[in-house]
């Protein structure tokens, strides 16, 4: 079987749940304390792919301003998930600049745009048309997921594993 | 001439050297070939990625997650193009189960023979890791809390400001919109009228139907006006089937026109729609709006004295007959009827 190793990120805003994407993702479960990341935090999942599998090296990284995102942390990866806080409308005008850091070191990098935190009906502040019209502008696709409920978690780490392999 | 003494006694050579050897020994660091595997390891590299043994001739990206994807970075360091390659804060869980923050360091093993090979030194920067995530930890915190407020401030503001049953702005809010209005009117010379609209015989209505069925007639008329107000008038609900409606830079014959027009809307449309929306409810009920109209400056000068004009002409409407629009009823009267 053939097995292909790929580094992919995650990236957005403080807070928008990108450690708890990859601990529903990786580990099934979600944990409601909210504990920051810095520097970046490496998971590895096996994905079973119809060519072979899949092996992600997810680096969740640190977000946020202040500590702007090292090229080290980037140089090298293959695609990655950028997510919004769906509660938070500032998180999602930072899209732009996540994009613009990732592609400046990886041209053309697949990217799929995550809506998290959809579980929050009541608190929401930015629409589903604004999260689309923003993942359109930048050339990718969205999802809305939720970690905690795992709503759409595995279909957006799936969508960005169809785009890398249909990349090699 | 004497010789030099050492003032902490003679040198113990042997001593000192253990010390560096010891030092160095207690570093966790590879070194690293040409080809990027695995040469050798400090006892304390192979704690470290809890591999005591098998890590020589295994490439760097093997045995360390954290160089998957680096090979074109680390090249240009291997080639002595590039003084270092850098990795920072690195959460990793350390065979003690606990997760530790490291920075790793690569650099060439020779500054004379480039191509030789690279060492790689990982630091455990865990004490001012752990001091750094916590200041993030609080600052963010800190900005959750203030978000969290803003969001809850504008919550309480809006549930001040609304009608609960038809979303508009309720009177607090359609009060303050009308004397900022008229500061504005006054300042730029623009005349600003008032309406004030009342659904004919609406209390009798609901206390012969019941609330809800009154509650759908009130959300009803509330759709029929707004849906024909531009973009800068402003409907409120003001109480039971009593609305407000505010019309910037309109003269009062402007406004008398709006009133017919609302007028005839509402009685033409509320009852139909009602018949439509809740069959055998109360089919064939009619609907009527009587009307109060006043304008700044021509009658009045402030937001009391205007509303006081409009509100006397709505009473007027009402006692003339209702369904109807009326201007003030003392000096002149401008009736639609």
């Amino acid at each position: 079987m053939t097995v292909v190793q790929q580094k992919i990120c995650l990236l957005g805003e403080f807070a928008v749940g990108k450690t708890s994407l990859v601990r529903r993702f990786v580990e099934g479960r979600f944990d409601d304390r909210y504990l920051s990341t810095i520097g970046v935090k490496i998971s590895r999942k096996a994905l079973p792919r119809p060519a072979g599998e899949l092996l992600l090296l997810i680096w969740d990284l640190a977000g946020g301003d202040e500590f702007s995102l090292q090229s080290s942390y980037l140089r090298g990866a293959a695609g990655a998930l950028i997510a919004c806080d769906l509660t938070r409308a500032s998180t999602l005008a930072a899209f732009d600049r996540y994009t613009e850091q990732l592609w400046a070191l990886n041209p053309g990098a697949p990217v799929v745009f995550i809506g998290n935190k959809v579980d929050l009906v009541a608190e929401r502040a930015i629409t589903d048309a604004e999260l689309l019209a923003a993942s359109q502008r930048l050339g990718g696709p969205c999802v809305r997921t939720s970690a905690k409920t795992g709503e759409q978690v595995e279909a957006a780490f799936a969508l960005l594993a169809e785009q890398l392999e249909a990349r090699r | 001439m004497t010789a030099p003494t050492n003032p902490a006694g003679p040198v113990d050579l042997s001593a000192r050297a253990a010390a560096a050897f010891s030092r160095l020994y207690g570093l966790a660091y590879a070194r690293v070939g040409p080809d990027l595997t695995i040469q050798q390891a400090s006892p304390a590299f192979l704690a470290l990625v809890d591999q005591p043994t098998a890590l020589i001739g295994q490439p760097l990206s093997a045995v360390l997650w954290e160089f998957v994807g680096a090979d074109e970075a680390l090249r240009p360091v291997l080639a002595g193009q590039s003084p270092r390659y850098q990795l920072e804060r690195v959460n990793r869980e350390l065979p003690d189960g606990q997760i530790h923050y490291l920075t790793f360091w690569v650099v060439p093993w020779s500054e004379t023979q480039p191509g030789a090979g690279l060492i790689v030194i990982v630091e455990d920067a865990d004490r001012f890791g752990q001091l750094e995530q916590s200041l993030v930890q609080s600052r963010n915190e800190l900005h959750l809390a203030q978000a969290q407020l803003l969001r809850a401030n504008q919550k309480l503001e809006q549930l001040a400001t609304t009608d609960d049953l038809t979303g508009l702005p309720n009177r607090r809010y359609f009060e303050q919109a009308l004397r900022r209005e008229l500061d504005r009117g006054q300042r730029y010379r623009h005349a600003t009228a008032l309406l004030l609209a009342d659904v004919d015989q609406y209390s009798p209505f609901r206390d012969l139907y019941g609330n809800p069925l009154g509650d759908e007639v009130v959300k009803l008329v509330a759709l029929l006006l707004a849906d024909r107000l531009r973009g800068v008038d402003r409907l409120a609900r003001l109480e039971a089937g009593s609305f407000a409606l505010l019309l910037p830079e309109t003269d009062l014959p402007g406004a008398a026109v709006v009133a017919e027009r609302l007028r005839e809307r509402v009685a033409r449309e509320a009852g139909p729609a009602l018949t439509a929306q809740r069959p055998g409810a109360a089919d064939g009920a009619q609907f009527t709006l009587s009307l109060g109209v006043g304008a700044a400056p021509a009658q009045a000068a402030t937001p009391s004295e205007l509303w006081d004009v409009a509100d006397a002409a709505l009473t007027h409407a009402k006692a003339t007959g209702r369904n109807r629009w009326s201007t003030t009823p003392t000096a002149y009267v401008i009736s639609s009827k």
